[in-house]
């Protein structure tokens, strides 16, 4: 059955007289609710959560874990050395081919906290929540491209058409909020993530699960605002009558779609309100600015992260935030680890420590999962593109092996989990896969990976595919 | 074909069951017509016991089970099935003509009954332990804490228990080791002490279970190796110098598998647990149902596996709302009162709230006095109070109280940096943030 034939035989389905009866009493019902709402109705966990909303800072281009957090001395004595053939036999990389030379760390580490972590000089703001963080150190993955990689990390599948996890979450637990959409996510940085805006799609579920961009420069939401000459009252009275025309639609095509759409403009409606209010920065005082070095008016990793303080305090349900500019191969200068990637630590230092910090003080860490990582990690080698060296110092792409960290909401703090072997290069203990992280992230917002599932194409879909583990190891 | 034991044995008893209430049921002039069943179902019954000795045999030559009650659990078994032949046959010959006494037959089919029960006893002990009526098996009892046992009779000996025992006991003692309890161990065997307390290396108990399996000094010989965790737990143990009396909390876990693995197998929690974890909540009624749907705007239940609720309070609240949820207070566990004005006056409107664990009221206006009032919730763990504008006072008074708190939010409170440390350094217990 082609795509087609599928969705118009799910047509037929839904306009049959058994389905009017049985899904449509509580269906029209619910609707009713649902476009009073605007928002998708709260649902009933699994199992009792330890986590209510979910942060994710995405690091998009994948920042190296060896210039950051996991330290390997080995590394600076065999800096410069030709790699052994037995590292690359059998293996595909992005960009290096013939005998790449290793390339040591590029920064300096120390250990901090009383787990004393291994954290890199270049965070100097971030060593000091070492504490409150848990460490992922064996991260791997199965595509070393950045969009399948992207795709895989936050929606299970590195091809398109999957809910992104964002999407799960808001489907499997419903919204905690009437005003605010329950799926929102900041970009900074000046671009998109190469998996594009799938990476906050909602796929096959119902497109009011999908994640909501918000603008951190301007207009948070664009055309959200009231033309001039046109009054609430009057917009209020627009929305309602094509509500209603729409209402009619539902009534002869039961298309689900419509009642998102509905959803939408009443959703629309109120964010004209709310949205506008939970995104001035401006009202925090001025120790709030400082501590996380923002800067009103401009789109900054720290603004957003203000933000999404603000937007988990009206507990909003998914944050995703991105930041470009972590791709450091050494082919620019804005992408390589002596000159882009200090910039990128510098930008992204301050303002996530201050955020864990904030989140903690006002007891919101508590039952909020902070994520921190990017799609993969970066080769122990130094990157020499089609055999030539780069004009500045870089790294290629690695799926065997990159570091993430998470924390609150249930995660144990303190703890670095699993570890590589002595260049880094792939994992050796306790390695945890991105379905692994997922199927956690999952059962701390107190979700079974396993029972999370759509029905679609004439089978379930979940989001960690047919793998996922909880790593319980982790787990406070 | 020995782990079909348990599965094949139950087959048996409920025909061996079965037959005999059948058998007085026919007395019944309305189901005499079923009289010729007995014979064949008792048949039935005895052969698929047969086939339990049998699978039962297989079982016992894993080396698995040995000892007082495997023996009487192997004799009854035996009169089991021969005296539930005997039944058979004298039911069957019974069928046309009485060539055996009723009275006979009653008395073979009670006795038969009867052993059963006592077969069923010996083998429950076998797998579950002491008591196995009113004792569930160490490994299904759940929610332990750490300090509650010790590490050697909690987790070492259970280990020895399962898969030594069998040849290193009192009556049976293989290398003059007797495995039974601490005692024993600590004796040695006939090649002297086998633990060196501190020294896993020089220990002979640890050499022995970590040799080759194909060396002919690897134990156990026959049956189930212990497996990685159960060799870790052991190192753990003599590491941290083989005491009996030590607990998970003198000599805390490092390796997070063994932590996790402590956890899944023995139900030991690790680090804090919430009460609602621990218990599931009042019973579910329609009236909280009810209620439930009534305001679905404040009221969701935690997860569909409790009976606990969540509350949450926003500034829209009326005093009568309140007054409703306070019918089912007992169930309310969570409540997220951030930034709704609420005041102390109408919070108590909610009920005594005997299993409010988790409460917010960040954005506040409670005071000394208010916040002094909550140590007449007993259950309390989290508290979150962010820019509220109590003192150091009212919080003191509520520390002194509240043996139950775990967390405690302070921030943007009237409470100076200077005041908070010397709380944090006074309440080691308590997370103060």
């Amino acid at each position: 059955m082609n795509l087609l034939d599928e969705a118009l035989f799910e047509r037929h389905q839904l306009s049959t007289r058994r389905h009017f009866l049985k899904a449509c009493a509580t269906g029209l019902g619910s609707m009713a609710m649902g476009s009073l709402l605007g928002a998708p109705d709260p649902k009933i966990p699994h199992f009792i959560p330890k986590a209510k909303r979910v942060i994710f800072l995405h690091m998009a281009g994948a920042p190296s874990q060896l210039e950051l957090f996991d330290y390997k001395p080995l590394l600076k004595e065999l800096n410069g050395k030709d790699c052994p053939p037995s590292l690359l036999e059998g293996k595909r990389f992005a960009f290096i081919s013939g005998v790449p030379q290793m390339l040591g760390p590029q920064a300096n580490f120390s250990r901090h906290g009383q787990s004393g972590a291994w954290i890199s000089d270049l965070l100097p703001h971030f060593s000091k929540m070492a504490d409150d963080v848990c460490f992922l150190k064996a991260m791997h993955t199965d595509e070393f491209n950045h969009a399948p990689a992207q795709l895989l990390f936050y929606s299970g599948s590195p091809r398109l058409g999957r809910p992104s996890m964002g999407s799960w979450v808001t489907y499997g637990l419903g919204s905690m909020n009437e005003n605010l959409p329950s799926f929102v996510v900041l970009v900074s940085g000046g671009k998109t993530p190469s998996a594009g805006k799938s990476v906050w799609g909602s796929g096959f579920l119902p497109s009011i699960y999908q994640g909501v961009q918000c603008r951190a420069k301007g207009e948070p939401v664009l055309f959200a605002a009231n033309p001039n000459g046109m009054s609430a009252s009057e917009r209020k009275k627009t929305i309602e009558a094509i509500n209603q025309i729409n209402e009619k639609k539902y009534q002869t095509f039961k298309d689900p779609e419509t009642l998102t759409r509905i959803g939408q403009y009443e959703m629309a409606f109120k964010m004209q309100m709310s949205v506008p209010e939970a995104m001035d920065i401006q009202q925090e005082p001025d120790y709030i600015h400082e501590m996380y070095g923002t800067a009103p008016g401009r789109a900054s990793f720290a603004n957003n992260c203000l933000l999404a303080r603000r937007l988990a305090e009206r507990d909003v349900r998914f944050i995703q935030l991105f930041h470009w500019g972590w791709d450091s191969h050494g082919a620019s200068s804005g992408e390589s680890l002596d000159n882009g990637f200090l910039q990128r630590c510098k930008e992204v230092d301050q303002p996530m420590s201050a955020l864990l910090k904030d989140l903690k003080q006002r007891g919101l860490l508590d039952d909020t999962i902070v994520v921190w990582g990017g799609e993969f990690g970066r080769t122990p080698m130094l990157e020499n593109r089609n055999g030539v060296a780069n004009p500045f110092v870089g790294r290629d792409h690695q799926t065997d092996a990159f570091t993430i960290w998470m924390a609150g909401g249930g995660i144990k703090g303190g703890l670095s989990y699993g570890e590589t072997d002595e260049i880094g290069y792939s994992g050796i203990k306790n390695r945890v896969h991105v379905h692994d992280m997922q199927a956690t992230i999952l059962h701390n917002l107190g979700l079974h990976h396993e029972e999370l599932t759509y029905h679609f194409q004439g089978r379930d879909f979940r989001l960690t595919d047919t793998a996922g583990r909880v790593v319980k190891e982790i787990l406070a | 074909m020995g782990e079909i034991h348990p599965i094949v044995v139950h087959f048996a008893v409920t025909l061996l069951f079965a037959a005999p209430l059948l058998f007085w049921l026919t007395k019944l002039p309305a189901l005499y017509f079923l009289k010729d069943l007995v014979g064949p179902l008792n048949g039935l019954g005895s052969g698929i016991g047969i086939f339990a000795l049998w699978t039962g045999w297989q079982l016992a030559n894993t080396g698995f089970y040995a000892g007082e009650d495997f023996e009487s659990h192997r004799f009854l078994a035996f009169s089991v099935v021969i005296i539930g032949s005997i039944a058979t046959i004298f039911l069957l010959f019974n069928r046309h003509q009485n060539i055996f006494s009723d009275y006979l037959i009653k008395v073979l089919l009670l006795v038969q009954g009867v052993l059963i029960v006592a077969t069923g006893n010996k083998g429950g002990m076998l797998t579950h332990g002491d008591k196995p009526w009113i004792k569930t098996p160490h490994s299904l009892s759940l929610n332990k804490m750490e300090g509650s046992f010790t590490i050697y009779d909690g987790l070492i000996q259970p280990i020895f228990d399962l898969k030594c025992i069998a040849c290193h006991q009192e009556t049976n003692k293989n290398g003059g080791l007797s495995l039974v309890n601490f005692e024993s161990l600590m004796e040695g065997g006939s090649s002297g002490p086998v633990i060196q307390s501190g020294e896993v290396n020089q220990s002979l108990l640890f050499e022995r279970i970590t040799l080759s399996k194909s060396s002919t000094k690897y134990m156990p010989p026959t049956g189930w190796p212990l497996n990685y965790d159960e060799i870790n737990l052991i190192a753990h143990w003599i590491a941290t110098g083989a005491k009996k009396e030590a607990n998970l909390i003198d000599h805390p876990l490092t390796d997070m598998r063994l932590v996790s693995y402590v956890e899944e197998v023995y139900g030991i929690k690790n680090g804090f647990q919430s009460k609602i974890e621990k218990q599931n909540g009042t019973m579910w009624t329609e009236e909280i149902e009810n209620i439930l749907k009534k305001y679905p705007q404040y009221l969701q239940r935690i997860a569909v596996n409790t009976n606990w609720v969540s509350l949450k309070i926003d500034s829209f609240y009326s005093a009568d709302i309140l007054e409703e949820f306070s019918n089912i207070t007992t169930s309310i566990a969570w409540i997220d009162a951030g930034k709704s004005n609420i005041t102390l006056e109408d919070f108590a409107l909610l009920g005594a709230l005997p299993n409010l664990v988790r409460l917010s009221l960040d954005f506040n206006k409670w005071d000394n006095q208010a916040v002094s009032q909550l140590v007449n919730y007993p259950s309390i763990e989290f508290l979150n109070l962010y820019a509220n504008p109590v003192g150091e006072e009212g919080i003191i008074q509520l520390l002194n109280e509240k043996i139950s708190l775990n967390k405690l939010i302070i921030g943007a409170t009237q409470v100076e940096e200077g005041e908070k440390s010397g709380i944090i350094k006074n309440y080691p217990g308590v997370e103060i943030l």
